[in-house]
């Protein structure tokens, strides 16, 4: 997972981001979930969110609540 | 939510969810374990304490479908949930119920149902792309359950497609006019418990924790949630929110608990009323039981019999004596135990034997009007024939009103281990070892004194395992499965379905889902009927005797006979029911017992509370006149007189409490039940103050009542139960009776009701040795399945007793012998089925050694060639002695021909050893060297607080009892405790009651010096 450079944030819901220089404004949360991992291995504990840009193309982005880092998990084409 | 009673998908028990509820401010809770209410009476409980409305529900599985969550929604409904649930699981194979659609049909139509979470019947037929039988089950169920009691259910678990899922649910409730509620799904109270409950999931899968299956969950979301966050999560839907909401107000909390359910007695004759009818058994009974002194009982039998009706107990003391009738009648031994035997009125119907007026024990210790609970009366039965009354209970009173009660298999600090070790995939022979070496204290307490233990030290890489400790002590006391209360019975006025579901047990019979303390809190009657190896021991003995002295009376013994008396002095009470512990016999050797209350007495004293509280050697010293008898008030002398001024039973607690301070014995009893088990320090300042004003207020000097409470606080909590003491009393000055004088029987009724006792068979055998009785070895055409007795002082191993043969082929063995007996173990396969590994044991036992001696030969005809490496010599080879005790001992666990250390007496001998016979005459304070098999180490509690290990070590010849110390521990522990070598070389010095131990070390024969 590639650490996201900028990303904004409203009660822990993201509406925009910036990835590989392009500004992303989210119109569309389209699924969230969380994942606690290989806890076992002290794994933390990620949250998922499977999002839509305003360019129709589809994110998945990954925060650790914790330190509040943010990762790209998955990008559509 | 779902409790740890869903066992092993849930990691929280109720009242700790109950706690939870309460600090996130939920007013409203639904316990939904699957397919069981086991959780519920403690849920209810904790609710009220904690005031949340408690809401009675269970997960139920639909056919194939998936689950449903079934809620009821007030009193009357209650029982249509108990009843489709038992119908489920009795129609059911047991580890998979399932509910029919018939049952729903039969039992759904007041009950509430929601649609589950991703297991439930909705989003599951969704899921798996069964979307077109949508329809047809969301008609069958608004069917049942009608549109205002069908729900479908939004959980909360941040699961990868809730989006989706969550706007599906929603059309389909549109679509049927149905409403949508929000749930958790929790299976364990915080966020921080999800480790556990994967643990857990792991080992109800018997999956590795790296491993991955759909049973895991994903997430750590499965915990109770805070309403606001439910909210939060749910805002798109508010609906789910509303709906809910309202349904909690809708429901109520079932009236179930403290609603008594107890059984009624159907003979009673008509013109009689119970209490009549009673009373009238018991006066026949007082006749029998003082005759001429029967009038000077009346005022103690009419204060009996006005309590027991007046907590509505009449009917079922009627029972009991029914039951009691009835074992009589078949000739079934059996004794009343516990506090039971407190009561004149049971003595009279022959339930107990223990003369409660004689001995003056206070009936409040068994039943008060105070105390509000219910009575339990024990009775232990001969072990082979309990069921048979149980069977007379269920025909006589009712298959639907009587049930065995539940067990719940907790885990313990090695099934923890063990099962937590691996799920984290621990190699299973390192957690084997370790299980083995957990030392009797808490993890906690192990975890941060680890260097201190020997038997934990050893491992390397103690932080792993530290670790995986810290795991398993979280899953300590959570229930791990249910099991049956072997003896436990619950009798219902009527159908027991209106109170619990019942279910199939692992042996077969029905039970229900409460445990012994839950079916008290929803207001059933227990009846006990324990089973006891030692009546059966008794029973083989006593029939065995009666073939050759038709005039021996084993119920009729007088309590006074010398010989018996010298026998627990030596302290040679190996067999003596509750006598026998290394414990008792040196308690014995110190007090010289020769009278019955001297019995009474010792069954009291080795306890951990008399032992830790220095009650034994002041006891010991006031017993045989070393120290005065005194008594802090005149007061307490016809009291404590016969335990020579030193409060040892409970009994005696209530009649001083009673004697000075002029407390009614129901309120002496509830003192002491406060001190035993409320010990807090404002408790006991409080209790103080009233004792004292009270004890002053009857003329009792202030300093002299502040002495008795302070001797009645240090004793209350270690007193014992007199009445059962007395009770057992019975059964060990008896069957002491039988191994001083009729040893044979004895020991043979003793082999065959093995497993009983503190020591192993091989300690029997080593006994029965010394006492002139020669073992003779499983022989295949001289052996029963049994142990037989043969003369002229003999006894033959049955051949049961060959491990992995089970009784079915001994009995096969034996009733199809042919009549010239059989000749050859080819000719035992052709005509019963046995194994060919069961037919190599019994030649490797040497039970063809009548026939043969080449067991080598018989070894390779079954085996052909010695493929299996059987054995390494040629045709016509005899198995030396040493073999063939090597092999008794694999294959039968014991030495039928010797003790194992036989054999190796002359390298023994040669190596400075001396036999254990010859340590005991040793003068006391000399240092001496033996060697044994290790038997039973273990760490009890002692006076000092300190770890002290106490050990036995058996040869040919005898047992010795050892200690070592604790510094002595810190040395050798690790050779004691864990995966260890059973031969140990031990030297020490001498004591009256054994060895003081020095040095241990294993000790290994050398081949040919035998």
């Amino acid at each position: 997972m590639k650490s996201i450079e900028k990303i904004w944030v409203r009660r822990q819901v993201p509406y925009a981001f910036v990835w590989r220089q392009q500004y992303v404004s989210i119109i569309r949360i389209l699924d969230y979930w969380r994942d606690v991992g290989e806890w076992w291995r002290d794994e933390p504990e990620l949250w998922f969110w499977r999002i839509q840009g305003q360019g129709l193309e589809v994110y998945e982005l990954a925060c650790n609540p914790q330190t509040h880092q943010w990762w790209m998990y998955h990008v559509y084409d | 939510m779902h409790s740890a009673f869903s066992f092993l998908s849930g990691a929280s028990t109720p009242p700790q969810l109950v706690k939870e509820a309460a600090r996130l401010g939920i007013g409203t809770l639904a316990l939904t374990d699957t397919f069981r209410l086991s959780g519920i009476p403690s849920f209810l409980e904790a609710a009220r304490d904690m005031g949340i409305k408690a809401i009675v529900g269970a997960e139920v599985s639909v056919e194939n479908l998936g689950n449903l969550v079934l809620l009821v929604p007030g009193t009357s409904s209650y029982g249509d949930l108990t009843r489709l649930l038992t119908e489920s699981l009795l129609s059911s194979p047991r580890r998979h119920p399932m509910v029919r659609w018939e049952t729903l049909e039969r039992y759904g139509h007041q009950l509430i149902a929601l649609t589950g979470d991703r297991w439930g019947i909705l989003p599951r037929l969704w899921l798996s792309g069964r979307r077109t039988e949508i329809p047809e089950v969301m008609s069958r169920l608004k069917k049942i359950f009608g549109v205002h009691n069908l729900f479908i259910e939004l959980t909360v678990n941040y699961l990868p497609g809730d989006r989706l899922l969550f706007q599906f649910l929603n059309e389909v409730a549109q679509s049927q006019t149905l409403r949508v509620v929000a749930t958790s799904a929790a299976h364990y109270a915080r966020k921080q418990d999800f480790g556990l409950f994967d643990l857990m999931t792991c080992i109800r899968t018997g999956q590795r924790i790296e491993e991955t299956s759909p049973e895991r969950y994903l997430n750590a979301e499965n915990y109770l949630k805070p309403w606001a966050e439910m909210k939060n999560a749910l805002r798109s839907w508010p609906n789910a929110i509303r709906n809910t909401e309202e349904l909690a107000e809708r429901l109520q909390t079932p009236d179930i608990l403290h609603q008594p359910h107890y059984p009624r007695f159907p003979d009673v004759p008509a013109a009689m009323s119970a209490p009549r009818y009673l009373a009238h058994l018991v006066q026949q009974g007082a006749k029998l039981r003082y005759g001429a002194r029967a009038p000077e009982i009346q005022q103690r039998i009419r204060h009996e019999l006005a309590i027991i009706e007046d907590m509505g107990f009449t009917d079922y003391f009627l029972v009991v004596w029914d039951v009691a009738r009835f074992a009589r009648s078949q000739g079934i031994r059996f004794a009343g135990r516990g506090s039971a035997a407190d009561s004149v009125v049971a003595y009279c119907l022959y339930i107990t034997d223990v003369d409660a007026y004689e001995r003056q024990l206070l009936f409040e210790r068994f039943m008060s009007r105070e105390r509000q609970e219910t009575p339990d009366i024990d009775i232990d039965f001969d072990a082979l024939r309990r069921d048979e009354v149980a069977d007379y209970v269920r025909h006589k009173y009712g298959v639907d009103r009587v049930a065995q009660v539940a067990t719940y298999q907790t885990f313990r600090a090695r099934s923890a281990v063990r099962e937590i070790g691996k799920a984290l995939a621990f190699p299973s022979s390192e957690l084997d070892a370790l299980a083995k070496s957990l030392p009797e204290r808490s993890i906690d307490d192990m975890v941060e004194h680890w260097e201190e233990i020997p038997e934990l030290r050893q491992y390397p890489d103690s932080e792993r395992l530290k670790l995986m400790l810290n795991w398993a002590r979280q899953i300590i006391g959570l229930p791990r499965h249910v099991g049956t209360h072997l003896g436990g019975l619950v009798l219902s006025r009527d159908s027991l379905d209106q109170v619990s579901p019942r279910e199939w047990s692992e042996k077969g019979v029905q039970i229900i889902q409460f445990d012994k303390r839950d079916i008290e809190l929803v207001g059933l009657l227990k009846l006990d009927l324990l089973s006891l190896r030692t009546f059966t021991a008794v029973n083989i003995a006593v029939n065995a005797l009666a073939k050759t002295d038709a005039t021996f009376s084993y119920d009729t013994l007088p309590h006074y006979d010398a010989e018996t008396f010298q026998r627990l002095d030596r302290g040679e009470a190996i067999g003596v029911f509750q006598l026998e512990s290394p414990a008792q016999r040196s308690l014995a050797q110190r007090l010289h017992p020769d009278r019955w209350e001297d019995i009474v007495a010792s069954l009291a004293l080795i306890r951990p509370g008399p032992i830790k509280g220095n009650m034994v050697d002041p006891f010991i010293a006031r017993r045989q006149g070393k120290e005065p008898v005194t008594y802090l008030h005149p007061d307490l002398e016809p009291i404590l007189s016969k335990t020579y001024g030193v409060v040892l039973f409970q009994e005696q607690v209530i009649a001083i409490a009673s004697a000075l301070a002029g407390f009614t014995p129901g309120e002496a009893d509830a003192l002491r039940r406060i001190m035993t088990h409320g010990r807090s320090h404002v408790a006991m300042e409080e209790l103080g103050v009233q004792f004292r004003k009270k004890a002053v207020g009857r003329g009792v000097e202030s300093h002299v009542a502040e002495a008795v409470f302070q001797q009645i606080v240090g004793y209350a909590s270690y007193g014992f139960n007199e009445a059962h003491a007395a009770a057992f009393a019975e059964t060990a000055y008896r069957t002491a009776y039988l191994l001083e004088h009729h040893p044979r029987e004895y020991f043979l009724g003793l082999l065959n009701a093995e497993p009983l006792g503190y020591y192993p068979i091989d300690v029997l055998l080593v006994e029965a040795r010394r006492r002139g009785i020669e073992i003779r070895p499983m022989d295949i055409n001289r052996s029963e399945v049994d142990v037989t007795m043969e003369e002229p002082q003999a006894l033959r191993i049955g051949l049961r007793f060959l491990r992995h043969l089970g009784a079915q082929v001994a009995n096969a063995l034996v009733v199809q012998r042919p009549l010239g007996g059989w000749e050859h173990p080819s000719q035992i396969a052709e005509r019963i089925q046995i194994g060919r590994d069961q037919l190599q044991a019994l030649v490797q036992v040497g039970a063809f050694d009548s026939i043969t001696r080449d067991r080598d030969s018989l070894l390779r005809d079954l085996s052909g060639n010695n493929r299996l490496g059987l054995t390494s010599h040629h045709s016509g080879h005899q198995w030396t002695f040493t073999e063939q005790v090597a092999w008794d001992y694999k294959t039968c666990g014991f030495g039928q021909r010797q003790q194992g250390m036989a054999p190796w007496r002359l390298q023994l001998d040669q190596e400075g050893y001396l036999p254990i016979q010859d340590v005991k005459n040793v003068p006391v304070g000399q240092v001496a060297r033996t060697v044994g098999h290790l038997i039973r180490p273990h760490r009890p509690p002692t006076r000092s607080g300190q770890l002290v290990v106490f050990f036995s070590l058996l040869d040919e010849t005898g047992v010795l009892e050892a200690r070592l110390s604790t510094a002595g521990y810190q040395k050798y522990g690790h050779l004691l405790f864990g995966r260890v070598y059973p031969i140990l070389a031990v030297s020490g010095r001498i004591e009256p009651q054994g060895m003081d131990i020095r040095s241990i070390r294993s000790w290994v024969p050398q081949k040919g010096l035998n």
